[in-house]
């Protein structure tokens, strides 16, 4: 499985290399004796920013790369595996380049758009490593569209159940399913907001996980007897399944965005943090 | 406005239809849930278009860019009369009479268009929405790259004053830490450092304004130029706050290890690179004085066999002032500490001066005749002193004739012979009736002043008041004022090449470094050898130590060295004047 295994590729290669690569860096650091405040203009401060500059050029080309799954040389998942650890190791390697030297200037913003670019990426090994199982964990053995099958079987049974009910709770039921929202923009499916309606006595509510339709069910069922109860009864039942449906449908829609979504802020940020390590290394030499 | 909506499906023979009511002036008819009469198609629009009802008719308006088809006509807007058809995407939507109470019925015809798969009609994937990613990379990039370097850089073509006076991103995005507060002035004005882009701040750049900062040993002495620390930036850095001067005596080791292996061939100072591990004894600066070149300073090592032997020419004996119990004084025993005579100048470490008047003065009082213990010679040459005494003597004949005031003549005594023994003339009162001083006083008078006045003299200069502290020596070929008084000079600095603040020794007494207990002459030099400084200071790196670099004791720049202004030439084009440029800049504010 491509998405735990590039943690432990060819026995944590590149694991040990960005821990030896993050040791050295640190020792250095601690036992540099810059004789001035610790800045990135010292001997060690241009080798740690040197060091920076060529693992972020590497990163973003690693980061390319490793979309051509045949073409040259290694494994994607070797790539991926290389480009998660030294893409650590990169933190530690430019935070010790600052020196701690923080101010509002483009290169205390190319080393925070550096940290964006790496803590998304951190976000993007738990969303690789974490939500996949999360997801299937949800679905049982079936697939998305095998669980979308079913909640229209449910839509079909309940248009029927629903013939031999009055008009007003048969046009609030078809409503609940017609204006039922499944995803929608980032924050519906990262958050896995539910901006499903419904007509109740002609307004129109708001329906998330299909409460209020179960609740308005639930009160007319209270007031009814016999046959049209028991009727009522096994439309809220198909309901209560469609709805049980629906949540692992959002769910997935959620665990599916979270899992894709850092990627928009990780590759932007990084173009911005390539233009501004560009600024950052030209300006410091203009200004000498 | 009453509306039914009524949707309409095929099933097999027969029909499904679905009823709501809906209500309001306005309806909108769109794809999204929170529409009215939602129709559920990817080609639909969220929101299409509305229906409102004005004056029993029933109109629609679609929303911006959308057009409707109204019986086969592509319309914006529309009244709608019953058994109009509208058609959206293949929908088709009949205007009806109303019944029970609703203005009109609209039946929705759902068979025109197969209804998507529920999957089909929603994005559920963050991949569906489109995210112009590629764009926004672009963005970022160009932004970043606009801001932290195209922007800024425009200031070399439109001027960095212009720039800055503009919302344009300015160099100041490319300053990297605080100023120290001594270079705040100059603000926004990197150009006054940075002057040529892609090389480093100059010497000339640093000097346009330290001018008077001075050298740290005269070049044309040694001969050399600097070797390190050819450039100011070699130890000072620009951005660091406070903190711009490198204090690590690595660096003044890099000379200072070995001068001559350094260039500096001329050079005679010891190697030093730690105060407790490597640093030369101590030279004291004592004064010397010869009668053909005057004062001089010498540099007296420490370290040398013979002990420093200062020559300020001064009796003293620090023994016999600072014993424990006490001095006779004018008032009884008194007893003298340290900072009876030595106390530290106000704000800063060194000693002031010792005076005379302020320190000696209120015991050894000049008085010259125990007769008139009120009166007082001044503390000055030997040629005042006979004035005064002549001056006394005369004004007491004059008050009381013979024997007034003079213990010696009212005991009958002889006057004491003025004279040192052996000396080959005798200072007889004849010797002193010379030039017209005495004129129009009567002999008597002359040989009384002239007795006393000797007798005063011989007495003060060879016995008591002045031979008590200062070296005199008599010439009996100068008639008039044989006695010569030694010139005196304390020393000012006694480790002129070195900082030292009493102040921040206080908690120490002073015994621990000068011995004055047990000095009896002057000539001692009370000044403690580098091993007692070591007692508590070690190098810059010393262990269980006061650690203490080259800095803590020794400048760099040398205030009675050159000032840094003579070897460069200014007022050239190239250089800035910051000074005058804030000066200018301020005052117009």
């Amino acid at each position: 499985m491509i998405h735990t295994s590039f943690l432990s590729h060819d026995r944590f290669k590149f694991l040990w290399v960005a821990l030896a690569l993050g040791l050295i860096s640190a020792l250095f650091y601690l036992f540099h004796d810059p004789k001035e405040p610790p800045n990135g203009g010292t001997w060690l401060g241009y080798s740690l920013g040197t060091v920076g500059a060529i693992l972020i050029l590497w990163l973003t080309y690693l980061g390319r790369r490793k979309r051509n799954f045949l073409n040259g040389s290694g494994t994607v998942k070797g790539w991926v595996s290389a480009h998660v650890y030294l893409g650590a190791a990169l933190l530690i390697v430019g935070t010790l380049h600052t020196g701690f030297q923080f101010g509002w200037n483009i290169h205390t913003v190319a080393y925070a758009l550096m940290c964006v670019v790496i803590l998304s990426g951190f976000y993007g090994i738990y969303a690789y490593t974490a939500l996949p199982s999360t997801r299937n964990d949800l679905k049982g053995s079936q697939t998305l569209d095998e669980i979308f099958v079913q909640v229209e079987d449910r839509d079909a049974q309940i248009l029927k159940l629903v013939e031999g009910v009055n008009s007003q709770v048969s046009s609030a039921i078809t409503s609940a399913l017609d204006r039922t929202v499944i995803g929608g923009g980032y924050r519906e499916q990262l958050f896995g907001i539910d901006r499903s309606l419904a007509m109740i006595n002609g307004r129109l509510v708001g329906n998330p996980a299909q409460g209020a339709i179960l609740e308005y069910l639930i009160e007319t069922l209270s007031k009814e007897k016999g046959q049209t109860r028991e009727r009522l009864g096994q439309l809220m039942n198909a309901l209560a399944e469609r709805k049980k449906l629906l949540d692992i449908i959002r769910d997935d829609i959620k665990a599916q965005a979270r899992t894709s979504a850092w990627l928009l802020v990780h590759v932007p940020v990084t173009f911005g943090l390539l233009a501004s390590l560009i600024a950052h290394v030209i300006s410091v030499f203009v200004y000498w | 406005m009453q509306l039914i909506v009524r949707r309409v499906k095929k099933k097999g023979a027969s029909r499904e239809v679905a009823q709501e009511a809906v209500s309001g002036d306005l309806i909108g008819i769109g794809r999204g849930s929170d529409q009215a009469i939602q129709i559920a198609d990817k080609r639909i629009p969220l929101s299409h278009s509305k229906l409102s009802f004005r004056n029993g008719d029933l109109f629609i308006q679609t929303n911006s860019d959308n057009s409707v088809l109204v019986n086969n006509e592509a319309v914006r807007s529309s009244r709608l009369s019953v058994n109009d058809v509208v058609e959206l995407a293949g929908y088709q939507l009949t205007v009806l009479e109303g019944d029970n109470g609703a203005d009109f019925i609209l039946e929705i015809n759902l068979d025109a268009q197969e209804v998507q798969p529920l999957q089909d009609r929603f994005n559920l994937k963050i991949g569906d929405l489109k995210f112009p990613q590629r764009k926004l990379s672009w963005f970022f990039f160009l932004t970043m790259l606009f801001v932290g370097l195209g922007s800024p850089l425009l200031g070399y073509i439109v001027g960095f004053d212009t720039l800055r006076e503009s919302p344009l991103p300015d160099d100041g995005m490319w300053m990297s830490g605080d100023l120290h507060p001594a270079h705040a002035f100059t603000g926004e004005n990197c150009q006054y450092c940075h002057e040529t882009p892609f090389v480093s701040v100059t010497d000339e750049a640093c000097l346009s304004c330290h001018q008077s900062t001075s050298h740290h040993f005269d070049q044309n002495l040694v001969g050399n130029s600097y070797i390190t620390g050819s450039a100011c930036q070699d130890c000072h850095g620009g951005h660091a706050g406070e903190e711009i001067t490198r204090e690590d005596q690595e660096l003044c080791a890099t000379c200072h290890q070995d001068m001559h292996g350094a260039g500096y061939a001329k050079s005679d100072l010891r190697a030093a690179t730690d105060f407790l591990e490597n640093h030369p004894s101590f030279k004291v600066a004592v004064n010397k004085f010869s009668s053909e070149g005057g004062w001089s300073v010498v540099r007296w090592d420490q370290a040398s066999k013979e002990a420093a032997v200062d020559g300020s020419n001064l009796i003293f004996p620090h023994d016999v002032h600072v014993q424990q119990d006490g001095i006779n004084g004018p008032d009884g025993i008194e007893i003298l500490g340290c900072d009876s005579c030595h106390q530290v100048e106000p704000g800063g470490g060194n000693m002031l001066d010792v005076s005379m008047e302020k320190h000696c003065a209120s015991c050894h009082e000049l008085t010259f005749d125990p007769g008139v213990p009120n009166r007082y010679v001044p503390h000055g040459e030997p040629e005042e002193l006979i004035e005064l005494l002549k001056g006394y003597y005369a004004y007491e004949y004059l008050q009381g004739g013979v024997g007034v005031g003079s213990s010696a003549l009212e005991t009958g005594a002889k006057p004491r012979p003025v004279r040192r023994p052996g000396s080959p003339t005798t200072l007889s009162p004849s010797t002193y009736a010379v030039g017209s001083d005495f004129q129009g006083l009567s002999q008597e008078a002359i040989d009384y002043v002239d007795l006393k006045v000797a007798d005063a003299a011989s007495n003060l200069f060879e016995r008591q008041t002045c031979a008590i502290c200062h070296a005199i020596t008599f010439d009996p070929s100068e008639s008039e004022v044989p006695w010569s008084v030694a010139p005196v000079k304390l020393t000012d600095s006694w480790m002129p090449k070195a900082v030292f603040s009493h102040d921040s020794h206080e908690n120490m007494v002073c015994g621990d470094c000068h011995e004055a207990e047990a000095s009896s002459v002057a000539t001692d030099v009370l000044m403690p050898e580098i091993q007692s400084c070591q007692v508590c200071h070690g190098g810059e790196h010393a262990k269980n130590l006061l650690q203490s670099n080259c800095l803590a004791c020794h400048g760099f720049h040398y205030p009675d060295q050159p000032k840094m202004l003579d070897s460069f030439v200014f007022g050239s084009d190239t250089i800035s004047d910051p000074i005058a440029d804030f000066i200018q800049r301020a005052s117009a504010q």
